[in-house]
């Protein structure tokens, strides 16, 4: 038996996407609900560190096509030029929006936000670094999230905290909501709305060594594809260059804007080699496969797999590697980066001021997922047809404004810009869309999927699967790839899937039940990394974070285009999108 | 530290079903050195009983979800280093205390959300104050608050509150620090008036038995105690001016 639920509108996910979208939507639509695995402050963006780019030339000039360039350049020509426009231009209205709501963003003297550097972040067309992130500490994200949860409360969204979406419940390309369990009590509800919006995160926990929470799983961004839905260049996964050594912890970027750089066993500062002009503060993607490289070398620090990130002030000072060069001291980095260096020390047991930190690559960002055009309504096909009622925003979408590779601080900018666009999107559709009926037994999918999994009782543990696919793709479609490995890493999931399919779960009770729900995860979790694999084996050239060592060049001419992967009843197939160009012809990236 | 040793621990661990009274199961789990005490509660997890409930999500400090007791001291385990104990060690694992227990080590934070909300959730200051011309300026002494902006509403202060253990009404050290905000902030008369007769009250302010546990359980170096010290002078003098204004 299903409880059910009606709203006009209807939220999946409360991180900063989720959050922004319910907040304008509910400024004119009074029925508003948010549906949360996790209670909302407690979502990923939380951990969001370093900051949110906006143009707004408070330090320094500064110009939305400057921006927009450096992301269109970032994500190596694959982002939709349409998209990073609107990015650019409406970011500085949205931080100036959480301004007024109360983030308490960091200040220069006069008053103004002040803003740092970043990563891939250029004044005139990439001449030189900008400070262009805004910043509140290196706590930035728990602030956007307190912020919006606070407002949504003001609002009077409806939260459903702790209930996991496992369907959508679409019929004739027409969302009508989303069936969900109550994770305390096992209770299935359906929410009937007239427009939905998925606003989920990612699925870092594909990968062994990820900065992601151990919730980002992906589940309702697997659920569109199993409603033969496709997901957008799913072989685009960003490996963040400065994860915590092997636990993938990550460490702001904000380090290097502050003036950090990497060091190998020689002592050497060698993204001097690999990116001569913007160094360390090349994009994610450079620096993540220099790190690689160095590695291979044998110059990883004492021959292992990791280097050092140095962000002792006396290093920064000898290399003049500071914001503009200039010096900088123990007590500026203390106050700009006290969550950084807390995690140095509690984890590695490192003193940030007194030697280098170990780091290593880490799975961090999905630039793929669900399809959408600008107003975040979710595509159907790489024709543009659109499933009505259904928006996605932030990480599990694909607008796409991160293309090949995200910059630094742009997820935090897509989660306020997009989430923002979908949230007024919805208020606009539902003022003159009808309830579409719910089909006959809207949740006997969901129960079905449920009673399935409680009740399998084969040999297999799913934690024993989990970790095989988590290393499976951690080795073969991780930061470098190529073709037969890929191919492995398929072949590995196909049979980790057959498996699946024999699993048994030690708890059979309802409540509370997360051996149950993480069962039911790895099923997510196992499909996305099958389509990620799939995508990345069709994608025969290198660009972005897509690594092939057997394509190692960018191909412009076969591959100016999006992956649009289905999974229909099994069988994998792919199709393929123009990428949208408007003001920036592509040419070789350099740093 | 980069070398990691394999570190083993016994876990004691409380476990509670709503039919049945509590007990304690015995867990002996081996993780690297290097791990820290919800490593050891996850390995437990997936090696021995998959039924064991616990809440977790960031496993970095970053979302506040996992906070629990380790041998009697409330703690977020994403953060306690197995090598705090020796190798060999038992450590008994329990729940946080004054939450309404749901099962095994997972309580309902929801005393926590709902005494923020009677407070109106102030976390974040309502508005950065603009001046007409885009500038800002800032209240005397608004940086102090800068720290209770870092509060990711764990329940570690409440859980260790011996006040709250004795009277379950308590608006305890969180929200009671959100108040000093309010107060301390904001001019709006009727909200100032409305948090001053909440507080002003036997399940308020005056609980406070100044035991400072609060302070140190933060793992954000909030520093509740200190802003209920701070309150407890502001109604005293709000008091003292309405004895001689009438």
């Amino acid at each position: 038996m299903a409880t059910q639920h009606e709203f006009e509108a209807l939220v999946v996910g409360a991180g900063g996407a989720g959050l922004m979208a319910a907040l304008h939507c509910s400024k004119t639509v009074k029925n508003t609900a948010v549906i949360s695995k996790l209670y909302p402050t407690r979502s990923h963006t939380g951990t969001a560190q370093g900051g949110v780019a906006a143009p707004l030339g408070n330090m320094e000039e500064d110009r939305w096509d400057w921006y927009m360039y450096d992301t269109v350049k970032g994500g190596d020509y694959l982002v939709d030029q349409d998209a990073a426009e609107v990015l650019a231009k409406e970011s500085v209205d949205a931080v100036i929006e959480l301004e007024h709501m109360g983030l308490p963003f960091d200040r220069t003297p006069d008053g103004k936000i002040e803003q740092r550097r970043f990563g891939g972040h250029t004044r005139n067309f990439g001449e030189a670094p900008v400070m262009r992130s805004c910043k509140a500490a290196d706590r930035t994200g728990h602030m956007i999230l307190q912020t919006l949860y606070q407002q949504c409360i003001k609002q009077n969204v409806k939260f459903f905290d702790e209930y996991q979406v496992i369907d959508l419940i679409i019929e004739d390309q027409v969302c009508r909501g989303a069936v969900a369990v109550e994770i305390l009590t096992g209770e299935i509800h359906v929410f009937h709305s007239k427009a939905t919006l998925l606003a989920v995160g990612g699925f870092g926990r594909v990968w062994s060594v990820t900065s992601n929470a151990h919730s980002l799983t992906g589940d309702t961004v697997a659920t569109v594809l199993r409603h033969d839905l496709p997901l957008e260049d799913m072989e685009f996964f960003q490996f963040h260059p400065t994860g915590i050594y092997r636990m993938g912890v990550l460490l702001s970027e904000a380090l290097r804007g502050e003036g950090a750089i990497f060091v190998n066993d020689k002592g050497e500062r060698f993204m001097e080699r690999y990116a001569p002009n913007m160094k360390d503060l090349a994009s994610r993607d450079v620096c993540s496969r220099s790190i690689y490289l160095e590695i291979r070398e044998g110059r990883g620090i004492g021959g292992k797999d990791y280097v050092h990130i140095d962000v002792r002030p006396e290093t920064i000072n000898k290399y003049k590697s500071g914001p503009g060069g200039k010096p900088v001291t123990a007590e500026h980095l203390e106050a700009a980066l006290p969550d950084v260096f807390e995690m140095a020390r509690i984890y590695l047991g490192v003193e940030p001021m007194k030697e280098g930190i170990p780091v290593q690559p880490t799975a961090h960002y999905a630039m793929g997922g669900v399809p959408t055009d600008l107003d975040t309504r979710v595509l159907a096909d790489e024709q543009g047809a659109i499933v009505k009622g259904l928006y996605a925003a932030g990480e599990c979408a694909c607008v796409s404004v991160h293309g090949a590779n995200r910059l630094g601080t742009n997820s935090l900018v897509d989660l306020i810009v997009f989430g923002r666009r979908g949230g007024r999107a919805m208020a606009e559709y539902v003022q003159h869309a009808d309830l579409a009926p719910l089909p006959k037994n809207s949740e006997a999918y969901t129960l079905s999927e449920l009673e399935r999994i409680r009740k399998s009782n084969g040999q297999e543990k799913p934690g024993q699967i989990r970790l095989e696919m988590q290393k499976t793709m951690m080795d073969w479609v991780g930061v470098f790839r190529e073709g037969p490995t890929i191919k492995q890493a398929l072949d590995k999931v196909h049979e980790l899937q057959a498996r699946y399919q024999h699993i048994a779960i030690d708890d059979k009770g309802s409540k509370f039940n997360t051996d149950l729900l993480e069962a039911w995860e790895l099923g997510c979790l196992l499909d996305l990394a099958e389509v990620t694999a799939y995508s990345a084996l069709n994608r025969t050239e290198s660009r972005g974070a897509h690594g092939r060592e057997d394509f190692p060049k960018r191909d412009d001419v076969n591959w100016l285009k999006h992956t649009f992967a289905w999974r229909k009843n099994g069988v994998l197939s792919v199709a393929y999108k123009p990428v949208t160009i408007t003001k920036f012809e592509p040419k070789e990236r350099k740093y | 530290m980069l070398n990691a040793m394999a570190h083993k621990l016994i876990l004691r661990v409380y476990r509670y079903k709503p039919d049945r009274e509590p007990y304690y199961d015995t867990f002996p789990v081996e993780v690297p050195d290097t791990a820290n005490v919800l490593d050891a509660i996850e390995r437990a997890w997936d090696d021995h009983d998959r039924t064991l409930m616990f809440r977790h999500a960031c496993h970095h400090a970053s979302c506040g979800s996992c906070g629990l007791r380790v041998n009697g001291c409330e703690k977020l385990p994403c953060v306690t280093p197995v090598a705090d104990y020796a190798d060999g060690a038992t450590l008994t694992i329990e729940p946080m205390r004054n939450f309404p227990l749901i099962t095994d080590i997972a309580v309902d934070a929801s005393p926590l959300f709902e005494r923020m909300q009677l407070v109106g959730m102030p976390i974040i200051r309502e508005a950065e104050p603009l001046r007409a011309d885009g500038k800002t300026i800032f209240p005397e002494g608004v940086r102090d608050f800068d720290r209770f902006e870092n509060c990711i509403e764990c329940g570690l202060c409440l859980s260790a509150c011996p006040s709250m253990a004795a009277d379950p009404l308590y608006l305890g050290p969180v929200a009671l620090a959100a108040a000093e905000r309010v107060l301390a902030t904001s001019s709006d008369s009727a909200k100032r008036s409305r948090i001053l007769e909440l507080i002003d009250d036997e399940h308020g302010l005056w609980r406070c038995h100044s035991a400072w546990e609060c302070t140190e359980v933060c793992p954000y170096q909030v520093n509740p105690a200190e802003a209920i010290m701070r309150l407890k002078r502001i109604v005293a003098a709000e008091k003292f001016k309405r004895l001689f204004h009438r």
